[in-house]
């Protein structure tokens, strides 16, 4: 069964994927910060045992490797604040990828649901549905004023982080993108480079989430996110149409250049193959270009990335790295209908 | 290292700033990140990102050269019953050890926990607890006025956020909230 990510149906140009994450904790229990490995231990087991029935298929985190822990990080299934941590964790995830539940991360249960292009109705569903089998297996660490416990006082309330992930390679680069940034924030929206962390934000991909959890409804803070999602995609798409009216051979020429790029590089590292897909990407929504067969050009930005890489075309050693990247790109992008 | 704003003091906390792709390392000393623009600093803290902590624990925390520092070390020393973690703790890690901790540290967190979140009521969703569960939340019945102000702050919202079909919505319930009000009495 092909990843969430893998199906290009869902994407749209500038909607790559919609994500809700609900925190939770069990009452009566400190939460995993304050665990020794024994206790951890026992409440992985003891939620392992009490969630088998959602069907999704679970996993060890402690016993597995930090390639395989790095890669979840890198597909947003991990908190990139966990891949090295040892005491015991565990998680549950569905086939396509799209359903996740990691117990003992940073609170007791993170439910994860995502889901490609824009659609919060149906990603909020899923989470709250499961949310709800769980809560009536499990007494959730409720209170009346402050709602959801959670470990950071970051997430108590609604325990809801919502967001969308954009492709915004034309409006990233305009002077008013900043100010755009700063706007959402004073509203209590982050917009925040996706691979901005460790590095630098290459291949102009933007995650819009709310900041804030506490005394406001689930729906009002999707709505939020939504409203600040919708303006970014309304003027990129904008932006693009009057891009590709004016400047039409200046853009087949960049998306035509990166293609070439990319089917015959013999090494690329990780900001090149992020910035050349990105033009594709935009190429392909644009009409600038045309694959014998559909690609989801997030999910080569994803498989480029370096646990996913070592993952896929592994083991191999560092600095093989980039190499291993141009053979990925080249065995993975179609050929171009002329 | 020294602050890069007032170069006097040792910098503390080391914050980094990634905008436009382009990554900024701040060096800060606690009462200068305290006096910055803290827009974008708060909005740092929501990543949960690990790195933002100490930011978030200078926020959190004390002034240092005040003259109620006698005090601040006896409420750093208030610790919750269930899992010992110290008010200093929690300002260090930012981080609660347990549910029972937010109770514990309410009155000294309250004020803290609202000006991060603007808010310090919870509206959201309310978890179906396990059948025959003994102590469940009490769900309250709110009170015709508590009603009423709840109404009136989902109306002000509504108009703020310009959102009229909303708001309308709201004034429809309010006057008939009202008008029952009116004839209870
Ligand atoms: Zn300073
Ligand atoms: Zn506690």
């Amino acid at each position: 069964m092909s990843k969430w990510y893998e199906d290009v149906q869902r994407q749209q140009d500038v909607y790559v994927f919609t994500r809700v994450r609900l925190a939770r904790n069990i009452r009566g229990h400190v939460f995993p910060g304050k665990m020794d490995d024994v206790q951890a231990g026992q409440m992985v087991e003891e939620l392992r045992a009490g969630l088998s029935g959602l069907g999704l298929s679970y996993r060890d985190l402690s016993h597995s490797s930090e390639a395989y822990r790095k890669g979840l990080a890198e597909r947003r299934i991990l908190n990139s604040g966990l891949v090295k941590r040892t005491s015991p964790m565990g998680l549950f995830l569905s086939e396509n990828e799209s359903e996740s539940i990691l117990l003992c991360g940073d609170d007791h249960i993170r439910i994860q649901c995502i889901q490609g292009g824009l659609g919060f109705r149906g990603v909020w569903d899923q989470a709250s549905v499961t949310d709800d089998w769980i809560s009536r297996r499990f007494p959730y660490a409720f209170d009346r004023k402050y709602g959801y416990l959670t470990a950071f006082p970051t997430n108590v309330g609604t325990g809801l982080r919502a967001g969308v992930l954009l492709h915004l390679p034309v409006i990233s680069n305009s002077k008013q993108f900043r100010s755009l940034m700063d706007e959402a924030k004073r509203i209590g929206i982050s917009i925040k480079g996706l691979f901005g962390d460790p590095a630098e934000n290459y291949g102009a991909l933007y995650y819009v989430s709310n900041q804030k959890t506490l005394g406001q409804t689930e729906d009002e803070l999707i709505m939020s996110v939504q409203r600040v999602a919708a303006q970014l995609a309304g003027q990129e798409r904008k932006t693009r149409i009057e891009l590709m009216k004016g400047h039409r051979s200046e853009r087949e020429d960049e998306v035509y250049k990166s293609y070439g790029v990319l089917r015959y590089a013999r090494k690329l590292t990780l900001k090149e193959g992020l910035v050349y897909l990105s033009q594709i990407r935009s190429g392909i929504y644009d009409g600038v270009i045309r694959m014998e067969k559909p690609v989801s050009i997030y999910s080569l930005m994803l498989g480029i990335q370096p646990g996913n890489l070592q993952l896929d075309m592994g083991p191999f050693e560092e600095d093989q790295t980039d190499s291993m990247r141009a053979a990925y790109i080249r065995e993975r992008l179609p050929e171009l209908v002329r | 290292m020294l602050c890069e704003k007032c170069r006097q003091r040792e910098a503390n906390i080391k914050y980094t700033e990634v905008i436009n792709g382009v990554k900024t390392e701040h060096n800060l000393c606690a009462q200068c990140a305290r006096e910055m623009d803290f827009g974008g600093y708060y909005a740092a803290l929501f990543d949960g990102d690990y790195s933002v902590g100490k930011l978030l624990s200078s926020l959190l925390g004390f002034q240092p050269d005040t003259e109620e520092v006698e005090d601040d070390r006896k409420i750093s020393r208030i610790a919750c019953p269930t899992c010992h973690t110290t008010y200093s703790d929690f300002i260090r890690e930012s981080r609660f050890g347990c549910p029972d901790c937010y109770s514990t540290f309410d009155l000294l967190m309250g004020e803290k926990i609202k000006a991060l979140q603007g808010n310090d009521h919870h509206t959201g969703k309310t978890p179906a607890f396990c059948a025959g569960e003994e102590d469940q939340p009490d769900e309250t019945v709110k009170t015709p006025e508590e009603q009423l102000a709840l109404l009136n702050s989902r109306l002000k919202e509504a108009i703020q956020e310009e959102e009229y079909e909303e708001a309308a919505k709201y004034r429809d319930a309010i006057k008939e909230l009202k008008g029952r009000m009116k004839a209870d009495v």
